[in-house]
């Protein structure tokens, strides 16, 4: 039996299906308020429930992501949502703060604590540094330009070793942008947690405006050097690079897409379990024909081109 | 916990002092005529890009002369190290330290958690957890310390009182009784210290590669980072027309509007900070002596009113008071709204 996992996203309970019924070896899905997706990709605690006992009968994980950097008023809140949580049987917690990645590790012994993508691993210490303080999985950054470096990060750590193989990408390392709050945020009342908080912060509540994704001008001085949407980058499809990443020490392949139809979710999944079973049938002989269908199929969704205009050069 | 110790954790935490003013420098040319008896802790370095040129990081010998200036006026050095670091320039970053250590350096500022272990090598070498490492909630900051941080900065995109709670409960811990913490020198004090940024250009993300060589076909470094460059993005959906900005320096964008909280100096000085930070990377020495001039006037009494006025010109596209009032991070309300102590 192979070691390499499909993990695959879930906003919803008929993803979730879905995405298991496409192939799936594990599911992902983030509870109310502590993940980093808009609130209609999350789950509340009776939703979650349903769906952490219908992914467990079918034999497989269920990973739930706790991965916002939780604010002063928010860790108690954090720290009851994990506790009640933690009762309903999870596999994993995904989570980015290095407070929370000990307090996983100190409470929940049973459970395994995943360093998510918002860490921004790029480099061997720091992937070091997470295994040392009890990881049990790290997210390889999207932005390691070559495979050595992950080969030099599985040499120096114990734990498993995570990508996202397909979805669209931030212009920012995960978990180093701010743009969205300098951009909007304002003072509500949160009615699920009773309480009086800033909306629309980034880097701690997933409460993303896009910043990155919208029309602007690039001017220098009075010149305007490009427009439109200048920061919006092509969207990641890891197909054909899969043999790279499993030859490189890599065990768990994450598709992106909480926030994705349930529709998108069953395509993704379905021709990145072909794609993984074919290599580990025929490691030699591995090749991602022009006719795959479901390649075609999923590629509708994505932008593989940077969508830049200069006016320069 | 034995009462004397109690008391003793009160004591500290309410302790109140003078915050020290620190500033970032990119390189010798700014750094020779910056006034340098308005700071005390000096931090050396960009910590966007390894190709920027004439940074202290990739030029030693401009580093050894910082760091031997300032050791003679008996104060800080700090080397800035950059965020999000990639296998290949980890041996360049820690070897930089190696040299300056030999040179007197005081200290690090991390911004990748991968900085924490190599700083551990030199065991009498300060460490502030810096901006990309995101301390957002006090138990971040202990865990850090733990980890060898002697300086947290609290982030900024938090609010008042985010910043206070993290500040307070920083300052009330005893370093040496931590469990799993660095041992550190008992002229260092008991208690960790908490560094606040109050003015700059402060970074709102870390990119993957440099933006203004895509512009370039080839993607040649041009030095275009020295220009001043801005995305500008007209806003919709508010009353206000306004347009949004924020400026690329290639691997990074910053805050277009200069943060500044010279006119909540009184609500500053509450946070009992060891150091308000002026993230001056991006400045010339004439800019940064005039900030630095009135945050150190201010600091010891006197009045913002006189001094925004000509921080104001020397800000291109206006100022921001960033997170600090619970609002969106480029607006500015300066005085108009004082944060509630």
């Amino acid at each position: 039996m192979s070691d390499i996992e499909l993990l695959a996203p879930a906003g919803s309970l008929e993803a979730a299906q879905l995405a298991v019924e496409a192939g799936a070896d594990a599911i992902y899905a983030g509870p109310s308020s502590v993940s980093m997706r808009p609130r209609r990709a999350e789950f509340t605690n009776k939703e979650l429930k349903e769906l952490i006992d219908y992914v467990h009968s079918e034999g497989k994980k269920i990973y739930v992501v706790a991965n916002i950097f939780p604010k002063s008023y928010d860790v108690e809140y954090f720290k009851q949502s994990l506790a009640d949580i933690y009762k309903m049987g999870p596999d994993a917690f995904v989570v980015s703060d290095i407070w929370a990645l000990r307090h996983v590790k100190k409470n929940f012994k049973d459970v395994a604590a995943h360093v998510s993508i918002q860490a921004s691993i790029s480099n061997y210490q720091t992937a070091s540094f997470y295994d040392k303080n009890g990881a049990d999985v790290v997210v390889i950054s999207r932005s390691l330009p070559d495979f050595t470096d992950i080969k030099e990060i599985r040499q120096a750590v114990k734990c498993q070793l995570e990508v996202f193989i397909h979805g669209g990408i931030c212009f920012m390392f995960d978990g180093h942008c701010y743009m969205s709050s300098y951009f909007k945020q304002e003072m509500g009342f949160d009615k699920e947690r009773q309480i009086q908080r800033i909306f629309g912060q980034n880097n701690t509540k997933g409460e993303c405006h896009l910043v990155c994704k919208r029309q602007y001008d690039l001017n220098s001085y009075s010149n305007k050097i490009g427009s439109g949407r200048l920061m919006r980058r092509p969207d990641q499809v890891g197909l054909n690079l899969i043999p790279l990443f499993i030859e490189s020490g890599v065990n768990i392949f994450k598709i992106e897409g909480r926030a994705m139809s349930k529709e998108y979710v069953s395509q993704s999944v379905s021709l990145y379990r072909r794609a993984i079973d074919e290599y580990l049938a025929n490691p030699k002989s591995f090749a991602v024909d022009a006719d795959w269908a479901e390649a075609a199929e999923v590629l509708k969704w994505h932008r593989l081109e940077y969508e830049r205009k200069w006016n320069i050069k | 916990m034995f009462a004397s110790q109690a008391v003793l954790l009160v004591f500290i935490g309410q302790q109140s002092q003078m915050a020290k003013l620190a500033v970032s420098i990119q390189n010798l040319k700014t750094f020779k005529n910056v006034d340098k008896s308005l700071f005390e802790r000096f931090y050396f370095g960009y910590p966007y890009c390894l190709e920027k040129a004439g940074s202290f990081l990739i030029e030693p010998d401009h580093l050894k002369q910082a760091i031997t200036e300032i050791k003679k006026l008996g104060k800080e050095a700090f080397l800035i190290t950059p965020a999000v670091l990639q296998n290949k320039e980890l041996g360049l970053v820690e070897s930089a330290i190696e040299q300056a250590v030999k040179w007197g350096l005081d200290g690090i500022e991390v911004n990748d958690v991968a900085m924490f272990a190599v700083a551990k090598k030199w065991p009498n070498l300060k460490v502030l957890a810096g901006f990309f490492v995101n301390v957002y909630n006090p138990q971040a900051a202990l865990e850090y310390i733990k980890e060898g941080a002697t300086t947290v900065l609290a982030h900024p995109e938090l609010m008042y009182e985010e910043i206070k709670e993290i500040a307070d409960y920083v300052k009330s811990q005893i370093s040496n009784t931590l469990t799993g913490t660095v041992p550190r020198p008992s002229e260092w004090g008991l208690s960790p210290n908490v560094e606040i940024a109050v003015y700059g250009n402060l970074p709102l993300g870390a990119a993957y590669d440099c933006y203004l060589k895509t512009v370039d076909s080839e993607r040649v470094c041009h030095q275009q980072c020295t220009k001043p460059y801005y995305f500008k993005h007209q806003m919709s959906n508010v009353k206000s027309n306004a347009e949004f900005a924020m400026r690329s320096v290639g691997k990074a964008n910053l805050m277009a509007n200069e943060f500044c909280l010279l006119e909540h100096i009184d609500q500053l000085k509450t946070l009992n900070a060891n150091y308000w930070r002026l993230e001056t990377s991006l400045y010339e020495s004439v800019k940064i002596n005039t900030i630095g001039k009135a945050f150190f006037e201010c600091n010891k009494g006197a009045n913002p009113a006189g001094y925004i006025r000509n921080i104001k010109l020397l800000a291109p596209n206006g100022l921001c008071d960033g997170w600090f009032l619970g609002k969106s991070g480029h607006s500015y309300t300066g005085s108009q709204q004082k944060v509630a102590i």
